[in-house]
């Protein structure tokens, strides 16, 4: 079931009611979101409904031993078995099959083949799961209750592709029940419609006309129609991944429950850090305090610090999947990231008035990304590399750069140079029509998304693979 | 955050079920086609059985039009009809008839008809079936100059497979332009979904294709008149729609092949019954259609009838050609049926 779908408008129509009638009886509140969110996780496999659930039972028991034990040797056994479970978990559905099959290639042995089909949203729950466990043995988070912990663990709109929510974000706001007369709602149907805006009108029809006929066969196209597929593919998956996360926030908003936010405007960054800023923001903030800072972050002088950046891309990348397209990517990153930091002390680093070095780094920063989205998207090394090397070929043009096409790329970029006031005013205008007409405006909106769209349904989020 | 503006569960709650009710009463079509296109059971018949007298309704008071016009705005070929016609598909019953090859047309007459730009089906009683080429019979040799047209179409399985056909044509100079035209989500039983009758028509038009690789299946899990997937009645039924669509990629050009790419094996049930039934009912068809052949890409990238994730390639690497769903070909794995089609197709072309 994924938000833009009749199944989850029909879903979130019976739910959404359904929590706000529940929520001044918390104990009958609790159960039901919980199952909600239950089924909604079942509608993917309902096998996967078990992994969830004892992922959500090792973790809390882990987080209880850390919490109840005094003894550090106990508390840091019950931390490390909960996170090698958890990446135990991650590694055996996500990684062995890859593995098995590349040492049998290279040893010309036959290890057996589990076939698992990676259960949807894995990744994003296991790194929760890890944050929480981590949380409470710092002393950062303290010990939810089992059922604010499950609830915490599975909440619907962050379940398959994030935000990763934190529990110490999460867990407070279920202490009481959340207050019924403060709904956010225009700035929670902005996200959403924006979302669908963003997936079914942007993200979809770029890369269908543009970035998979390009990377299917780079072959068959032109240094332009290559170029602007590697600029249309930065879109897409901008659009399509901040859709999803945006629709996530939405719903939680009409809820009650509250977000972080996890993109800003990531095309406008100045720098790499500054993308990663700005870029899945809830994941860079999971790798740097999860594993840059405990790596030594950049505390152990400038060669440590350029070696943390670089395992934490790296492996960044390798949580995407096990290909080296995506620990290419992941490199490209962390010696970007290596390159900035040293950039200002190197004797040939060009001194450059600021208005223009804030362009060009914008420009440079954008190419760098661009760069590395060229591994991110390729299904392998040699077609990426095939991308690279027609960005200068000559030939014939196949006509799939249409002013269509080129608009909608022109106009995603160009959105996110809109002042950031501009939203507000526009939910402060909306909340000043009749409800009635509020209504109609956004129904109107959605048959308008439905048919620009050319109701040829909805591909599949590009991150629910990962 | 504080400063935003802020309202109650229920009055959002308002505007929701306001908004829901406004696109659902102006895009009625839309639903019972959503609704067509999810999985059976109960949320679907749910749907669907509120769907279908609403989009009656709302196809009476005119209420489609919004949608209608901004379709045909948009140039979208396909609007949505809420008017319950019956589809080209499913009206051709005369196309049931198996059709021997016709006498050869008398010199000077007008050649057979071009196909139908206005999306109707081509062939009538009064137009006699184009003279084909004997089956078996190289029908053209292509060169740089003239290189061989292929049109690789069908659903969602099809768009790799042609990917991938293409990078083997590109990376061996072979004298071929491949066009990849993937229509997702498509199938021959749902046809006021997707009417393939008419797609091939304006197909073959667009593109004049020497040869369509028409690759589908994976959304064929349905009834057929009220025939159960996989019964003789379902099998007969399904074999004809192939007959139909593949006589409409035909239509116009005596020398167009048509390559039917039937499933491969997929993991689980109810689709491994499914799809061997769908692979019978193409190979029933061939012989009604000269000019339509049957790939066969279920054998060949099985083990042995069973379905396998990974396959070997002729390197003796290890594979993993299949997707999680256990269904499509990952996009390593989807060269080799484009390797399978390309072999069929050097049967019957030369290829430089």
């Amino acid at each position: 079931m994924i938000f833009p779908t009749v199944q989850f408008a029909l879903f979130f129509a019976v739910v959404l009611p359904l929590s706000w009638a529940l929520m001044p009886r918390q104990r009958l509140w609790r159960p039901g979101i919980l199952a909600a969110s239950y089924y909604f996780y079942a509608a993917a496999d309902w096998h996967y409904v078990f992994l969830l659930a004892g992922s959500t039972v090792v973790n809390q028991l882990a987080a209880t031993v850390i919490t109840r034990q005094a003894s550090e040797k106990v508390r840091r056994t019950a931390l490390i078995a909960a996170i090698t479970l958890d990446l135990g978990t991650l590694g055996v559905f996500k990684y062995l099959d890859f593995f098995s099959d590349s040492v049998s290639s290279s040893l010309g042995l036959s290890l057996g083949l589990l076939h698992l089909v990676l259960p949807v949203g894995v990744s994003f729950y296991t790194f929760q799961a890890i944050s929480y466990v981590v949380d409470v043995h710092r002393g950062r988070t303290p010990l939810a209750k089992p059922l604010d912990y499950a609830i915490y663990a599975s909440f619907f709109p962050h379940l398959v592709a994030g935000p990763i929510v934190r529990a110490s974000e999460f867990v407070p706001q279920l202490s009481g029940p959340r207050d019924p007369n403060r709904i956010p709602a225009a700035r929670a149907f902005g996200l959403i419609v924006g979302g669908l805006v963003k997936k079914m009108v942007v993200a979809d029809m770029i890369g269908t006309k543009l970035v998979e006929p390009v990377f299917g066969t780079p072959q068959a196209h032109n240094g332009t129609e290559t170029l602007m597929a590697v600029y249309g593919y930065a879109v897409q998956i901008y659009c399509d991944f901040s859709a999803y996360t945006d629709m996530a926030i939405g719903l939680a908003l009409l809820l009650g429950f509250r977000f972080p936010d996890n993109f800003d405007r990531p095309y406008t960054a100045r720098s790499l850090q500054d993308f990663w800023r700005r870029w899945h923001m809830t994941l860079s903030r999971w790798l740097r305090d999860y594993l840059y800072i405990p790596l030594g972050g950049n505390r152990g002088g400038s060669l440590k610090t350029y070696r943390n950046l670089m395992l934490t891309m790296l492996l960044g990348g390798l949580w995407h999947g096990a290909a080296w397209t995506f620990v290419i990517w992941g490199g490209i990153h962390g010696v970007g990231l290596a390159v900035e930091r040293a950039w200002p002390a190197m004797p040939f680093a060009i001194r450059i008035p600021q208005p223009v070095k804030t362009t060009v780094a914008r420009i440079v920063t954008f190419h760098v990304v661009c760069l590395a989205w060229v591994f991110f998207r390729a299904p392998d090394l040699g077609t990426a590399f095939a991308v690279l090397g027609r960005l200068f070929a000559g030939g014939p043009s196949t006509g799939i750069v249409t002013p269509a096409i080129v608009v909608l790329i022109a106009a995603a970029l160009a959105v996110q140079w809109i002042p950031r006031g501009t939203g507000a005013r526009l939910r402060e205008a909306f909340v000043t029509l009749p409800v009635y007409a509020q209504g109609v405006s956004l129904g109107v909106l959605l048959l308008v998304i439905a048919a620009v769209s050319g109701g040829q349904g909805v591909a599949p989020f590009i991150y629910f693979r990962f | 955050m504080s400063e935003e503006p802020l309202t109650t569960a229920r009055q959002a709650g308002r505007v929701i079920r306001i908004a829901l009710i406004t696109a659902l009463l102006l895009n009625t079509a839309g639903v019972v086609r959503a609704g067509l296109g999810m999985q059976p059971g109960p949320t679907r018949d749910l749907l669907l059985a509120f769907a279908h007298p609403l989009d009656t309704v709302a196809g009476a008071l005119d209420l489609n039009r919004p949608r209608s016009s901004l379709d045909a705005m948009l140039g979208h070929p396909d609007s949505l009809t809420g008017d319950g016609h019956r589809t080209h598909l499913e009206q051709d019953a005369d196309r049931l008839q198996p059709v021997a090859e016709p006498p050869p047309t008398t010199p000077g007459a007008p050649a057979a008809n071009t196909a139908a730009t206005s999306g109707t089906a081509s062939t009538t009683d009064s137009a006699p079936e184009p003279r084909l080429a004997p089956v078996g019979a190289a029908v053209r040799h292509a060169t740089a100059d003239d290189p061989l047209r292929i049109l690789v179409t069908g659903d969602s399985l099809s768009d790799f497979d042609g990917q991938q056909l293409a990078r083997l044509v590109a990376a061996d100079h072979l004298p071929a332009e491949v066009r990849v035209q993937a229509r997702n989500g498509t199938g021959l039983t749902q046809p006021s979904v997707f009417d393939w009758s008419d797609e091939a028509a304006q197909d073959a038009a667009a593109f004049d294709p020497d040869v369509v690789i028409m690759v589908l299946g994976a959304n064929d899990g349905w009834p057929l008149h009220g025939a159960d997937v996989g019964s003789n009645a379902w099998n007969a039924e399904y074999a004809r729609r192939v007959e139909a669509v593949s006589r409409d990629f035909i239509a116009g050009d005596p020398q167009r092949r048509v390559y039917w790419v039937g499933p491969p094996v997929p993991r689980s049930a109810p689709w491994i019954h499914i799809f061997a039934r769908i692979n019978d009912a193409v190979r029933a068809a061939v012989p009604n259609v000269p000019g339509l052949r049957y790939v066969d890409v279920a054998g060949p990238t099985s083990d042995h009838g069973h379905y396998t994730d990974y396959l070997t390639d002729a390197a003796g690497h290890r594979v993993l050609a299949r997707q999680h769903d256990g269904i499509h070909f990952s996009f390593p794995g989807s060269v080799f049926p484009a390797r399978i089609i390309l072999a069929a197709l050097r049967g019957e072309y030369t290829l430089g």
